[in-house]
């Protein structure tokens, strides 16, 4: 799996590309552990070229949200392709992650305030 | 063969004819021409009787645009027809810069409402040459018209504007609150000294607009100067000082709140979450997250209870962010709440992730309301915390099947290996939707305890076991699950032989397509399709050679969906094994056939699509003209 990395204004963005499955899991968490270590601790992450992630993958996630949270972070995902969507809606992890179309949608969730006109 | 002279004199003719049909043909032709005798045709139809046919003409008018029609346009603007005028300037406004010269013309009017409302409308389009020329307009003899000047300068938003709206303040009494409003729109922090300067003005509604001026400008200077007026004596004059210097505030720095007594503040929120401005209601709810306080709490309960949507779930955030002392009022309201309000109250409450909330909320496990016991199970499972898996374990076999369902799915959250075995039994439940909950948390569970009771349950004496089994190990997708899901394909239940192969294409890479390749003979339709799917899903194009025999299934969905799908392809090689469905017996299958061409974008079929251009059925001639109209499309690129 590669994971590239972006700063985008408040978030830390993480583009996932590949399959997030036992062999890649260990990957993207240490991504997400070496972030937290930086005290980073908005995250999202971009799933629009995952084209698989089987219970391994699934099991990853919710740890690193568990993990996030601890940190006082929030993790947010984008671009479920249909099958990913597919086992979300399954194992009614749609309901726990905060899930958006897209990752331009996500990041303006965490965009500052608005100022006041 | 008449001149384009005479086509258009034609078309004018016709917009006088009292056929809508004819009048509406006339514009869309008018439309089209994009001609100068053509525009003056689609602004006489502004004024049709009709509103279709005003709203065709407009929208041609916004497409071609150009200083022609906005010239025509603003003729308009003093129409006696408050609609027709109305129409004319939202199709100005939406023409933009076009339009600007007509209306800066527009401007020496002696018709004192088209000058008025020529700026009403060069405000939105924002264009920073015409300052100068606005700028005259503070001078106008009509009142109205020199206001319209202030308030469009303010959206043009020109720096340049300070000074001219500074002098109108001083020489026009009656349009200093336009022009107050406008530098504060404008928004530069250079007009702040002279802002400052009209404090001293008597009237409360012009020192109103004076305050919430200099409010917009964003200096730090504000908050000393506008602080005595925090007590004034006029509410009016007191709210705008408070709203002045907490926009200043948020601006330059949040410890510049400090100066404001702490209930004026606290007050300023709470009505800020009944504003009706979005930025405003935001600002509030993200400021009173800071706020320990029972009655900002009870505010932000009360406002969970009566939102919905994204509003809920951002009150919810607030809620979360407060934390523990917010809970027991939180959680008293609820107990409280009926009917809708309830229904959306346990909706927002179960978004909130916090174990602080899952604590208070654990007690209600044992509550004798069900909705209650499964909203403890929801919360409790996205908190995560294994602490709580005693209270799920319970619930699991509660009397209340949706109960069940929650404290299943939470367990399945929680991620606990152990609690394999303990949901096992939950697979048998007599509600579908509790057996659908545990496949759900078992798959998320995985792991080999997880793979090998499914594995078992492939041959276990319940078929709905069986099928779920099939359907489970493609989701948990691990290597292990692959061999059974190949022995799930000769299956002695086509249920699971074609859950099985749904399976494998979800894992989607197996070493062996030979068990797939077979099931294009199976005896059961549904397994048949699913072997179509899976194979192109497996080895794309490749599989044109297998599954082209099932052109001829004597199921017609099975040749419909291998048609449809040979058809996603996209690839104009397979065309010639389309075309004979072109004449099946069926029209389904024609449709399907026609649809499939299209999509593989094959010029040569158009043709022999076209032959059925006049075909009786509606449906298959429409899919032929659609088809047709791709098919050209792509011939032009």
């Amino acid at each position: 799996m590669d994971i590239v990395i972006t700063e985008n204004g408040q978030a830390t963005n993480l583009a996932l590309k590949g399959k997030l499955d036992l062999g890649n899991a260990a990957k993207l968490k240490d991504a997400v552990k070496s972030l937290l270590d930086g005290d980073k601790k908005l995250i999202h992450l971009n799933m629009k070229e995952v084209d698989f992630i089987n219970s391994s993958g699934l099991g990853a996630l919710v740890s690193l949200m568990k993990e996030i949270r601890v940190h006082k972070g929030r993790l947010t995902l984008s671009n479920l392709a249909p099958y990913v969507n597919e086992i979300f809606e399954i194992t009614q992890l749609s309901h726990v992650f905060e899930i958006y179309e897209t990752a331009d949608e996500a990041m303006t969730s965490y965009s500052a305030v608005p100022s006041l006109k | 063969m008449p001149g384009k002279e005479s086509i258009i004199n034609d078309l004018l003719n016709q917009l006088a004819s009292p056929d809508f049909f004819e009048r509406e043909d006339a514009v869309r032709q008018l439309g089209g021409l994009q001609q100068e005798e053509a525009i003056a045709g689609l602004v006489m139809a502004l004024e049709d009787e009709d509103r279709g046919i005003r709203e065709l003409a407009a929208e041609h008018l916004i497409r071609i645009g150009g200083d022609t029609a906005a010239q025509l346009l603003t003729r308009f603007l003093g129409h006696a027809d408050i609609s027709v005028r109305n129409l004319a300037a939202e199709l100005l406004v939406k023409i933009g810069r076009e339009a600007v010269g007509a209306l800066v013309d527009a401007l020496d009017s002696p018709d004192h409402d088209i000058r008025k409302f020529a700026l009403d409308i060069l405000g939105p389009i924002r264009e920073p040459a015409t300052v100068g020329r606005v700028h005259d307009m503070l001078d106008d003899r009509n009142e109205n018209v020199a206001c319209s000047a202030a308030e469009a300068l303010g959206l043009i938003g020109s720096s340049l504007s300070i000074e001219p709206l500074l002098q109108a303040f001083q020489a026009h009494e009656f349009l200093r609150p336009q022009a107050a409003e406008a530098l504060g729109i404008i928004g530069d922090p250079a007009a702040f000294d002279g802002l400052c300067r009209q404090l001293t003005v008597a009237d409360p509604v012009v020192l109103y607009s004076v305050i919430e001026g200099i409010g917009r400008l964003h200096h730090p200077g504000a908050i000393d100067i506008l602080a005595p007026y925090l007590d004034h004596k006029e509410q009016m004059i007191s709210d705008a000082a408070t709203a002045a210097i907490i926009r200043t505030a948020h601006a330059t720095g949040r410890e510049a709140y400090r100066k404001l007594p702490a209930e004026k503040f606290k007050r300023f929120l709470i009505d800020g979450l009944s504003s009706s401005d979005p930025a405003t209601v935001q600002f509030a709810l993200a400021e009173l997250r800071y706020w320990n306080d029972p009655e900002v709490i009870e505010h932000l309960v009360n406002l969970l209870q009566a939102s919905e949507g994204d509003m809920a779930i951002k009150v919810a955030d607030v809620i979360k962010s407060i934390g523990q002392p917010a809970y027991p009022i939180l959680i008293t309201t609820l107990q409280r709440a009926e009917d809708e309000d309830r229904t959306r109250l346990l909706e927002a409450v179960s978004q909130i992730a916090d174990c602080g909330l899952a604590t208070y909320l654990a007690d209600l496990a044992q509550s004798t309301d069900a909705d209650l016991r499964g909203l403890v199970a929801t919360v409790l499972g996205k908190c995560g915390a294994t602490e709580f898996l005693p209270i799920l374990r319970s619930l699991t076999a509660d009397p209340v099947g949706h109960v069940r369902v929650a404290a299943i799915k939470a367990i399945g959250w929680v991620g606990a290996q152990d609690e394999v075995d303990r949901l096992l039994p939950c697979l048998d439940d007599p509600f579908a939707d509790v057996r659908e909950a545990a496949m759900g948390a078992l798959i998320l569970l995985g792991g080999r305890k997880a793979i090998q009771i499914f594995t078992e349950d492939l041959s276990h004496i319940n078929q709905e076991r069986q099928r779920l089994a099939a359907v489970a190990l493609g989701y948990i997708g691990e290597d292990e699950t692959k061999e059974a899901l190949m022995r799930a394909v000769s299956h002695s239940d086509p249920t699971v032989r074609r859950s099985a192969i749904e399976s494998l294409r979800r894992i989607g890479t197996i070493d062996d397509i030979e068990p797939i390749r077979m099931a294009l003979t199976d005896e059961d339709s549904l397994v048949r399709k699913a072997a179509v799917t899976a194979l192109v899903a497996l080895i794309g194009a490749r599989a044109i050679d297998d599954i082209r025999v099932l052109l001829d299934d004597n199921d017609i969905w099975v040749r419909y969906h291998t048609i449809d799908t040979i058809g996603n392809l996209g690839d104009a090689r397979f065309a010639p094994m389309i075309i004979p469905c072109l004449h099946d017996d069926q029209d389904i299958i024609k449709i399907a056939a026609v649809k499939a061409l299209a999509a593989m974008g094959d010029q040569s079929a158009i043709q022999r699509i076209q032959e059925l251009s006049t075909d009786s059925n509606s449906d298959l001639a429409a899919a032929v003209e659609e088809a047709t109209k791709t098919l050209m499309e792509n011939a032009h690129g």
